[in-house]
C-alpha cells in the first residue's frame, strides 16, 4: 500500500500545483469564474482519485475478471456521483465556469501523461 | 400526459442521461476490472512486486476511466439544462445525444482496460522495464479514448445545436441517426485500439528491445482501428448539418435513422476486426523483429480488407440519405 500512498500524494501535489498556477493564469486574465472551476473540479478529481486508490485493496480480493469487474462497476457508480458534484455545482452557481470544472476532473489524468511521458522522458534524455 | 412538449422534452432529456451514464459506466468498469483481474493474476505471479503492480493498476484505471467521466459530463448536462424549447426537435437532439454518448463510451472504456491489464502482468515477467511499460500503457490508453471524444463532441453539437425552424419530419430521425452513427461505432474502434494496446505492453515485457517498433506498429494499427468510428463522425455531420425538406412520409424519416444504424453497426466489427489484425502485428514484432516491415504492410493490407464492411455501412448510409 505504500507505493499507492506515495503515487497517489506525487500525481495529486502535482495536480494541485497545476491548478493553483492555472487558477492565477486565469486571474490575472480577469476569467475568475473559469478558474474558480478548474480549481474546484481538480479538488475533486484528486478526491476520486484517492478513493479508487483506497478501494482498490477490495477489487484484488477478486479471483475472477467478471467479479472484480463487478467491483468495479460498484466503485465507478460511487466515485462518479463523487464527481457529479461540482458539475452540479457550476451548474447552479454561475461564478463557477461549467468548462473550468469539465477541465479540471481530467487533471489528474493529464498529470499522469505529463509526468510519464513528458518528464520521464526528459529524464531519460538527460542521462543519455 | 405526454402531449406537453416541455415534459417530452424532459422525458427524452432524462432517459438519454440515464442511457449515457448507465452504458458509460458499464465500459470503464470492463475495463477497470480487467486491468484488476490481470493485476490479481501478476500478484500471484510475484507477490514481492506488488507495489509496483498496484501502482500500475491505479495509474492505467485512472487513464481508463477517461471516457466514463465523458458520459458523466453529457449526463450532467442533459439533466440540468435549461430546456426552455418549444420544438420537439431538441427532444430527439438531447436522446440522441445521450444515445451518443453512452455507446461512445463503452468501446473506449473496455478498450483502455487491455493495456493496463497486459502493464500489470508484463510488470510481473520483466519488472526491469516498469518505466517503459508504463509509458506505452498510458499511450496507448490515451490513444484509445479518441472514439469517445469523438462521441463526446457529437453529444454536445446535438446539445447545443440551432434548431431553427428546421421542420419535425424528418429532421428528428437525422438528430437521433446522428447520435447513433457516432456513438456505436466507436465501440469497435474503441475496443480495436485497446487490443493493439494491449499486445504492444505484453510484447514490451516478452523483448524490451523492440520498444521503438512495437510502439510505432501500435501507433499506427491503433489509428486505422480509428477509421470505422470516423466514418461514423462523417455520416453524423451530414445527418446533423444537412437540411431535409419536410415530409409527411414515414419513410424519409426512416431512411435518415436506418442511415445512422447502418453506419453505426457497421462500424463495430471492423473495428474490432482492425484491433486483431493490428495485435497479432505487434505481437510477432517482438518476436521476429527482422520482419517488423513485411509485419506491417500484412497488418496494413489486412485492416484496409477488414474495412471494407465499414466502408460498405458507410455507402449505404449515404445512399440513404442522399438517394432515397
Amino acid at each position: 500500500m505504500e507505493e499507492i500512498k506515495q503515487t497517489q500524494k506525487k500525481y495529486c501535489s502535482q495536480a494541485m500545483f497545476f491548478a493553483i498556477a492555472m487558477f492565477i493564469v486565469f486571474l490575472l486574465l480577469g476569467e475568475k469564474a473559469i478558474g474558480k472551476g478548474f480549481l474546484l473540479g481538480t479538488l475533486f478529481s484528486v478526491i476520486n482519485f484517492v478513493v479508487m486508490g483506497q478501494l482498490m485493496p477490495l477489487y484484488l480480493g477478486k479471483k475472477t475478471h467478471s467479479k472484480a469487474s463487478a467491483f468495479a462497476l460498484v466503485s465507478i457508480l460511487l466515485r462518479f456521483a463523487i464527481l457529479a458534484v461540482p458539475l452540479v455545482i457550476s451548474l447552479k452557481i454561475s461564478s463557477i465556469h461549467f468548462i473550468g470544472v469539465v477541465i479540471g476532473l481530467f487533471t489528474v489524468q493529464l498529470a499522469i501523461l505529463f509526468d510519464q511521458i513528458i518528464i520521464n522522458r526528459l529524464h531519460i534524455m538527460r542521462k543519455a | 400526459m405526454f402531449t406537453d412538449v416541455a415534459t417530452i422534452i424532459k422525458l427524452a432529456s432524462f432517459g438519454g442521461a440515464g442511457i449515457c451514464i448507465g452504458l458509460g459506466a458499464i465500459g470503464a468498469a470492463v475495463g477497470e476490472g480487467y486491468t484488476a483481474g490481470m493485476a490479481n493474476l501478476s500478484i500471484s505471479h510475484k507477490p514481492e512486486r506488488s507495489g509496483d503492480i498496484m501502482k500500475n493498476m491505479l495509474v492505467g484505471q485512472a487513464v481508463a476511466e477517461s471516457a466514463g467521466i465523458f458520459a458523466l459530463v453529457i449526463a450532467i448536462v442533459l439533466i440540468f439544462m435549461d430546456a426552455s424549447s418549444t420544438n420537439l426537435l431538441t427532444a430527439a437532439a438531447l436522446f440522441g445525444a445521450g444515445i451518443c454518448m453512452g455507446f461512445g463510451a463503452i468501446g473506449s472504456g473496455i478498450g483502455s482496460g487491455y493495456p493496463g491489464g497486459e502493464a500489470c502482468l508484463g510488470l510481473s515477467r520483466q519488472p526491469s522495464v516498469s518505466n517503459r511499460l508504463m509509458t506505452n500503457m498510458l499511450i496507448g490508453s490515451a490513444v484509445c479514448q479518441t472514439p469517445a471524444i469523438f462521441s463526446m463532441v457529437v453529444s454536445l453539437m446535438l446539445i447545443f445545436k440551432n434548431i431553427g425552424d428546421l421542420p419535425l419530419a424528418p429532421t428528428w430521425a437525422a438528430l437521433l441517426g446522428a447520435g447513433i452513427s457516432t456513438g456505436v461505432a466507436a465501440i469497435g474502434s474503441g475496443m480495436g485500439g485497446g487490443m493493439t494496446a494491449g499486445a504492444s505492453c505484453e510484447s514490451i515485457a516478452r523483448n524490451p528491445e523492440t520498444l521503438g517498433r512495437v510502439t510505432t506498429t501500435m501507433l499506427v494499427g491503433q489509428a486505422v482501428s480509428q477509421t470505422p468510428s470516423i466514418f461514423g463522425l462523417l455520416v453524423s455531420f451530414i445527418l446533423m448539418f444537412k437540411t431535409f425538406p419536410e415530409s409527411s412520409t414515414l419513410s424519409a424519416a426512416m431512411a435518415l435513422l436506418g442511415a445512422g444504424i447502418c453506419m453505426g453497426f457497421g462500424g463495430i466489427g471492423p473495428g474490432i476486426g482492425n484491433g486483431m489484425t493490428a495485435q497479432g502485428a505487434v505481437k510477432w514484432v517482438s518476436r521476429n523483429i527482422e520482419a517488423a516491415g513485411e509485419l506491417m504492410r500484412t497488418m496494413l493490407v489486412g485492416q484496409a480488407v477488414s474495412q471494407s464492411t465499414a466502408i460498405y455501412a458507410m455507402v449505404i448510409s449515404l445512399v440513404l440519405v442522399f438517394v432515397v
